[in-house]
């Protein structure tokens, strides 16, 4: 029994150490946040209460809506310039530049940038709406850049100018005419981007690009949407370093460049 | 002895302190000291441990940009020995200067046996490095050993350092902390 005691004696300091830690520990735990902040939680939700039907959710049968076609006024967008269109099948992206921050955006069919939402892509214009009017964007045209470009690499260590790219990226339709590219799919999934045109006296065809090859991963992203491809673009000015892989000839080789 | 039996009775405490510490939540309270710099780490599993913490799988993004992925990121807080480890960390948009593109690990560790040092620790795209940072003297110093291509993947990044002998590089700066 004295053992016994002593032993407690020995311990009690411990045991009361330890209740107090788990103390701290749980008043510490009432200033805490409970949740993780993940960036997705920033988006507000897109449910539009003002469309939600009450006889349809409660199963009574509409009547029949007249449907009123109103022609729209169309308004000028003139807070942002669009810098490049690239439309195909399934809807295209655009790349518009605010004015007043000067931050390009890629935007897809039905993504908004400050409260425009764009709807409708078209070959020299595109269409937003905000607050039920509809604005037109047209496409925005600059110089020929092409000269300078080319002068600007060198062949030899593979290092790239920022300034070059940078170039490209502040005139986006000069891209198109020096390589034209399709997407490549498999089970349904775009897999890469084929070069179906290339000039090979153009920046691309100095770079190392040839007609035929597949671009698979950039800086060992996959490519999967064209989005994704103009995004990658889009941010060339944060990359000191490309490693562009494509498929050639039903292999995999690496293009790596240095961005100075 | 008495003196002896409250050294033990205070180490015994600082344990407890780290064990029954909310150390998830402490990394919620960080997540949002480090949002309001832009910076976020988002679809990360948070794995708690009585003196360790894993963050896996995290995706880290600035100013909405994706900056990278990092596989896993252990901290080890057992007082004499405290270790920050980085796992399988792929960079993206890589705009510093001194971070090559895959770091496959990075161990940052300091020790109360040499309490005046950080020790760094690393194997990565650019070769294997190890450093120290003294913390009194505000100095990181780092050595390299290059990896075989490193050379001509990061020739920008190898500017920033000294050649020394047997192709050994380093790097030396002040960096002012406090």
């Amino acid at each position: 029994m004295k053992k016994i005691l002593s032993y407690i004696k020995i311990l009690s300091p411990f045991v009361i150490v330890a209740l107090f830690a788990k103390l701290i520990g749980v008043v510490l735990l009432m200033f805490l946040p409970y949740t993780s902040l993940e960036k997705d939680t920033f988006v507000p939700p897109s449910i539009d209460f003002r469309n939600y039907k009450l006889d349809k959710a409660l199963g009574f049968s509409p009547g029949k809506e007249k449907v009123v076609k109103i022609k729209e006024k169309m308004y000028d967008l003139k807070d942002l310039v669009l810098k490049a269109i690239y439309k195909d099948n399934h809807g295209g992206v655009v790349i518009v530049v605010d004015i007043k921050t000067k931050d390009a955006t890629v935007l897809s069919k039905g993504e908004s940038i400050r409260g425009y939402k764009l709807i409708e892509i078209y070959p020299k214009y595109v269409i937003f709406s905000k607050n039920k009017k509809r604005y037109t964007l047209k496409l925005y045209d600059n110089s020929n850049i092409q000269d300078t470009v080319i002068k600007e690499i060198q062949k030899d260590n593979l290092v790239v100018s920022k300034k070059v790219l940078m170039k490209y990226a502040t005139n986006f339709n000069s891209i198109w005419r020096n390589i034209s590219i399709e997407d490549v799919k498999k089970d349904k999934k775009i897999i890469g981007f084929k070069v179906t045109y290339i000039r090979q006296k153009s920046v691309f065809g100095k770079l190392g690009l040839k007609k035929g090859d597949i671009i698979i991963r950039v800086n060992s992203q996959p490519i999967t949407n064209y989005a994704q491809a103009f995004k990658i673009y889009n941010n060339i000015k944060y990359y000191d370093y490309l490693e562009v892989t494509v498929l050639r000839n039903g292999k995999e080789k690496d293009l790596d460049y240095e961005i100075q | 002895m008495k003196i002896l039996r409250y050294i033990a009775l205070f180490i015994f405490f600082i344990y407890c302190i780290i064990a029954f510490a909310p150390k998830t939540n402490i990394y919620y309270k960080l997540e949002r000291v480090l949002s309001k710099n832009n910076l976020y780490i988002s679809h990360e599993k948070i794995v708690q441990n009585l003196f360790s913490f894993d963050i896996k799988n995290s995706e880290i993004s600035y100013e909405n940009i994706n900056i990278g992925k990092i596989g896993n990121i252990h901290f080890d807080f057992l007082i004499f020995s405290n270790h920050l480890k980085f796992k399988d960390a792929n960079l993206v948009a890589n705009n510093f200067k001194l971070i090559p593109k895959s770091i496959d690990n990075l161990d940052i560790s300091y020790n109360v046996f040499s309490p005046t040092k950080i020790i760094i620790c690393s194997k990565n795209d650019l070769g294997v490095v190890s450093g120290t940072f003294d913390l009194i003297k505000q100095h990181l110093s780092i050595t390299l050993k290059p990896a075989k291509n490193a050379r001509v993947k990061y020739s920008a990044m190898l500017r920033n350092f000294k050649i020394q002998k047997k192709g050994i590089y380093t790097y030396e700066k002040n960096i002012k902390l406090y």
